[in-house]
């Protein structure tokens, strides 16, 4: 679903590598955590993907399309993104107002997306939030709906880029539980990057380490447990296990 | 296309609502522009309006039609920097960069909305003007045609002001001191002699021209209209390239998402 070849990436301001002949593939329906400290390249290998970042050299492809300019905006149709931060939402206007705007940048109708706020919305429990103005709602509340608002085009991907920052534990749980119900039935593919590994070794089919600009490792989530995690790559998260 | 039109709509819809939302900054807004506007009417500002257009018993009226016009231009050429400086700090640039449709028509959304928001502006203006200072308008049809084209140029170099500020965020200072630059250098305030080339390359000189002619009775060439529609087509076609290769360095270096 989603394939990354080689990719390359430079910032000349400071002579930053922030990604390194990084390759990945993504399966269709699986949930891929990309974990790494700050620094790592996580946010700039999204970026990319998300087509916001031009790479300087390697090759994207999402749903099978290969990332152009020419195709940028046909995958725009397919992918769902959440970035770092409550920094998604226009805060003056009611959660109501988000929904109908995200939902028609993406290309949907009113009618699609009053269907779809039923349903995701509902999945996130951001039902009761709907007349809300985005300032008044709490850190995780905002977490919520601004994934709502990714979902209401139906993508086929959502990337969500430290979406368990600022989280009490009770909007961790509900958030891994709503991930997992994208992938077991809707079928979404979903791409995780985040420092915290307990939530991405609760929410995760697969994690992807990357440090330093480069795939240090990768491997199924049964195969290894949050304390060798922490100790091999010296990464840590805060979400206690049950 | 329809795909389009709904997507300018709800761009629309969702800058309204926002605008309206900030209801003290939208009013001290109104307030600046007309404290700026009695302060000049008091001064006495385009007496030499009145004479250059044949029209002497209405000078305050010409000088009306020109700080409308400003006032107008001053909001197109700073949304698009103002906007883009304002949605980096929200973090909801980077999520319209990733419409299915280009930037650039979620700008053109912003910027209906903006028309909007300004005609209102320029509604209480003429109110008060007509109401306190005894100073009235009469808008017609070739006043309303010269403003759309004007303001389209004046978006247009909006958009080489946005372009910059996708690279450098920070650009609301060089947009006031233009704003500054734009009340004295497009025959606003006074006329004295035909405008300059230099003068009629910023289409809002062209505007204020056609409109005092058109409230005066005068003759408008052609030539005039096309001056004007060379100037805004210029300064269209430049902003678009301009912000097009600045949107694209940003992408290139990342800079979409920091301010």
């Amino acid at each position: 679903m989603i394939t990354v070849s080689h990719l390359h990436k430079k910032y000349s301001k400071g002579n930053i590598v922030a990604l390194n002949d990084v390759s990945m593939d993504i399966k269709k329906g699986e949930i891929a955590g990309l974990l790494g400290p700050n620094g790592a390249g996580k946010t700039t290998l999204i970026k990319i993907i998300c087509g916001l970042t031009i790479p300087d050299s390697g090759e994207v492809i999402v749903s099978g399309i290969r990332m152009e300019e020419k195709t940028r905006l046909k995958i725009m149709e397919k992918i769902g993104a959440v970035f770092e931060g409550n920094r998604n939402l226009y805060w003056a206007i009611s959660v109501l107002d988000n929904y109908y705007f995200y939902g028609s940048i993406k290309g949907k109708t009113s009618g699609q997306i009053k269907k779809n706020i039923e349903k995701y919305a509902d999945l996130l429990k951001t039902k009761e939030l709907l007349s809300r103005q985005v300032k008044t709602l709490s850190m995780g509340q905002k977490q919520r709906v601004a994934i709502t608002a990714a979902l209401l085009h139906e993508p086929e991907v959502l990337i969500l880029d430290e979406p368990s920052n600022g989280l009490d534990i009770d909007s961790r749980f509900l958030l891994v539980d709503a991930l997992k119900v994208l992938r077991d039935e809707m079928n979404m593919t979903l791409l995780i990057a985040s420092h915290d590994v307990e939530f991405l070794r609760k929410t995760v089919d697969r994690i992807i380490i990357i440090n330093n600009g480069i795939i240090a490792d990768e491997f199924e989530n049964i195969d290894i447990t949050t304390d060798e995690i922490e100790k091999r790559y010296k990464i840590s998260g805060d979400l206690k296990e049950d | 296309m329809s795909k389009c039109i709904n997507i300018i709509k709800a761009e629309i819809k969702r800058s309204l609502k926002e605008s309206f939302s900030y209801r003290m900054g939208f009013v001290s807004d109104i307030m600046v522009l007309i404290l700026l506007y009695t302060a000049l009417i008091f001064g006495n500002t385009g007496m030499r309006l009145g004479s250059y257009y044949n029209n002497p018993g209405n000078y305050k009226t010409l000088f009306l039609l020109g700080y409308i016009f400003w006032s107008y231009s001053i909001s197109a050429i700073s949304l698009t920097c103002n906007e883009i400086s304002a949605e980096a700090v929200k973090g909801t640039l980077e999520q319209k960069f990733m419409a299915v449709i280009p930037y650039p028509f979620l700008v053109l959304g912003s910027v209906i909305s903006n028309f909007l928001v300004s005609s209102i502006v320029a509604a209480v203006i003429i109110a008060f003007s007509t109401l306190v200072l005894g100073v009235n308008i009469a808008i017609n049809g070739k006043v309303l045609l010269a403003l759309l084209l004007t303001l389209a140029g004046m978006y247009g170099m909006g958009l080489i002001l946005g372009g910059l500020a996708l690279i450098a965020k920070r650009v609301n200072q060089m947009t006031l001191v233009l704003q500054i630059v734009l009340l004295f250098a497009t025959d606003t305030t006074t006329k004295r002699s035909p405008s300059s080339v230099a003068k009629l390359i910023i289409p809002l000189t062209s505007g204020n021209d056609i409109a005092r002619k058109a409230v005066s009775s005068m003759a408008i060439y052609p030539t005039d209209w096309l001056q004007l529609l060379l100037a805004s087509i210029l300064w269209l076609v430049v902003g678009s390239a301009v912000f097009g290769a600045c949107s694209r360095y940003a992408r290139k270096n990342g800079l979409l998402g920091t301010y």
